[in-house]
């Protein structure tokens, strides 16, 4: 049972391994580290405008910090055969659930320290950060995220996974000890997390039983996040989106397509499913807030085409959908109309929401001039995106 | 006229899984596909229904060969598959309507038929839900509809009865029966051979990917010299002779 975490870690690192490898392959990369280019400029930009112990400011990095603390979850590596299997060894997963605690904290606390490592710069505005309050900011990181983790594994214990009480307090905990940290010292913030982290440790003493239901679903929802990620870069096999009837975008569906087989398979597989849709409507909307927030017209502007392309890129696997359905082969059609009809909806979004980044690169400034020159960007790129570009991808696709 | 497989060597990679298979189905008639699990049956429906490329031998049906006239050729069949296949995203009423689109069925009297069908497995009330929200044994009603409100020449039809009660079993056999008297050609592929016996007017025996016999229960029983054999016995004295020692 000891080499049992390890022997699946190893597996799980190698698939991980597998997939940052194609990550670092594509071009998509490219036009994200030019994002966070422009994200570090812009942030870079901001810093010296902002007042002193300005208290908008110091609220800002307790929200921050607590939502930092929020990524990286509890993984167990649990497998969906694992209550059937391991039933008779139950008592002896405690190691096994140690080990993956011990794992998923060394994660978690590399990410909550990056989240610092970058909220750093604005704190040292608002207040005066000494090396010495940085290291106590290090420890209370490290303190919130393994207490944080405690409630994670409290949440799939036999006694407490039916308790909603834990989600809420995954939340108020975090935000309670980052407001005394910002708002009123380090030194009381660390108590504060140091206290956190020892009332959380002994509820998961505590409470040990394992209620395994929950676990494998916890895992389940964490491995499709992991692998929703991926699936930005490459395609990763048998991801299968939630289905979601919102009638309300009704109308939507209907103006997509109804004529012929496709469109109308294309225009309810984007609404109703919810993987491609989410996708492109968060992208959408948090390059609008980028291009609202950013005066510097030239950076503007290659936002704007890397906006369109980015978008493009992560709608094109809407062709693919509905490969895996016998029935896409069964009916009397032929891939010219597949291609006609995709490109048609894949067209029709991609112009509503060239549009829609285009207005709001008007910004808080109302720069018409950075309109005028984002809606020619539209004008000469979503022709070839939908149509040289789209050509490219789907020959990838049908290969 | 009707369905003509002719020396179809296929299979899913390189190495066929089907040797030389040749046998056909004529209009009007019930043909049962029978074998044993591994034998070939679902990789011969895969390449009837075109998901898969025959490596050698034809496929043609009323004069239509799936390879070069594809489309003309899929305008005639209708498919129930093994396991039943939807679109997540589309709601039964939208199953109906694709089914409408993609074979170009008058909609009106499409919809008749299929409300009539609806009706009968009790589905018609059902028209908003999600695949989601059926059992598997609706999700296989749901394919049946699709496939019998359609006015084709050929139904092709994978293991019918996995999951279907009693009731639907009974009026799939009607339907299959109604689409016979009005010349449609039906090939079934299935386990459940009793029913087969009773039902089918030919069957096509596979084994190994090889048809080892071709046609009606009498020749059947003439060939394995016992008159009184039901197909339950021919079939477990060919398995016998198939296992593996």
């Amino acid at each position: 049972m000891n080499s049992l975490f390890k022997e699946r870690r190893q597996k799980h690192f190698l698939m991980l391994l597998k997939y940052w490898r194609l990550v670092f392959n594509d071009h998509f990369v490219i036009a994200l580290f030019f994002l966070f280019g422009a994200l570090a400029y812009g942030y870079a930009q901001w810093l010296p405008s902002i007042p002193a112990h300005n208290v908008w400011i110091e609220l800002l990095l307790v929200i921050f910090m607590t939502v930092i603390a929020q990524l990286g979850r509890l993984a167990t590596l649990v497998k969906t055969a694992d209550p059937i299997f391991l039933l008779p060894e139950t008592s002896r997963m405690k190691t096994y659930f140690r080990q993956s605690y011990g794992y998923s904290l060394f994660l978690g606390a590399i990410i909550s320290l990056v989240g610092l490592v970058v909220a750093l710069p604005l704190a040292s505005v608002t207040s005066r950060t000494s090396s010495w309050t940085i290291a106590l900011l290090v420890i209370v990181t490290l303190f919130v995220k393994s207490g944080w983790l405690n409630l994670s594994y409290l949440q799939l214990s036999m006694s407490q996974s039916q308790n909603p009480y834990w989600r809420w307090l995954k939340w108020i905990g975090p935000v309670l000890v980052w407001g005394i940290t910002w708002l009123l010292s380090p030194v009381a913030g660390l108590c504060l997390s140091l206290l956190w982290l020892i009332i959380t440790s002994w509820l998961v003493r505590s409470n040990s039983a394992i209620n395994w239901r929950v676990a494998v679903t916890a895992e389940r929802n964490r491995m499709s996040t992991v692998y929703r990620f991926f699936n930005l870069f490459t395609d990763v096999p048998n991801l299968q989106g939630r289905v979601k009837r919102r009638s309300y975008l009704n109308f939507i569906v209907n103006w997509l397509g109804q004529q012929s087989v496709w469109r109308f398979l294309y225009g309810r597989g984007l609404i109703r499913n919810t993987e491609i849709s989410d996708l492109v409507f968060r992208l959408t909307l948090v390059m609008a807030a980028i291009l609202i927030f950013i005066p510097i017209t030239w950076l503007n502007s290659i936002i704007m085409a890397l906006a369109l392309y980015l978008i493009a890129a992560q709608l094109i696997p809407l062709y693919d959908q509905f490969a895996n359905n016998a029935f896409s082969y069964v009916y009397p059609t032929t891939k010219d109309e597949q291609y006609y009809d995709f490109q048609i909806v894949f067209r029709k979004v991609m112009v509503i929401v060239a549009i829609w980044l285009a207005i709001c690169s008007i910004g808080i400034h109302l720069r018409i001039v950075q309109v005028l020159i984002n809606v020619i960007i539209a004008v000469i790129e979503v022709p070839l995106l939908t149509t040289n570009y789209l050509k490219y991808r789907i020959a990838k696709i049908e290969k | 006229m009707a369905l003509e497989v002719t020396n179809l060597v296929g299979g899913y990679s390189q190495i066929p899984v089907l040797h030389q298979v040749t046998f056909d189905v004529q209009p009007g008639e019930l043909v049962g596909l029978i074998g044993l699990n591994g034998a070939g049956k679902s990789t011969t429906i895969n390449h009837l229904i075109g998901l898969l490329q025959p490596f050698a031998g034809s496929i043609v049906l009323n004069g239509h060969n799936i390879q070069t006239d594809p489309v003309s050729y899929k305008e005639q069949i209708a498919y129930v598959p093994e396991a039943p296949v939807l679109y997540d995203e589309l709601t039964l009423r939208e199953h109906i309507e694709v089914t409408i689109k993609a074979y170009h069925l008058n909609s009106e009297q499409a919809w008749q038929r299929a409300q009539k069908l609806l009706k009968t497995f009790r589905l018609d009330n059902k028209l908003d839900w999600f695949p989601a929200d059926f059992s598997k044994g609706m999700k296989q009603k749901v394919m049946i509809v699709c496939a019998f409100m359609t006015d084709e020449k050929l139904y092709i039809i994978d293991e019918p009865f996995y999951g279907l009660d009693p009731l639907a079993v009974q009026d799939l056999l009607n339907l299959i029966e109604q689409k016979k008297q009005q010349g449609a050609g039906i090939l079934m592929s299935t386990h459940v051979l009793d029913t087969a016996e009773k039902y089918c007017d030919r069957f096509v025996l596979l084994n190994s990917g090889h048809v080892t016999f071709k046609g009606s229960l009498q020749a059947m029983r003439a060939a394995n010299n016992d008159q009184s054999a039901s197909l339950n016995d021919i079939y477990l004295s060919m398995a016998k002779g198939d296992r593996h020692e």
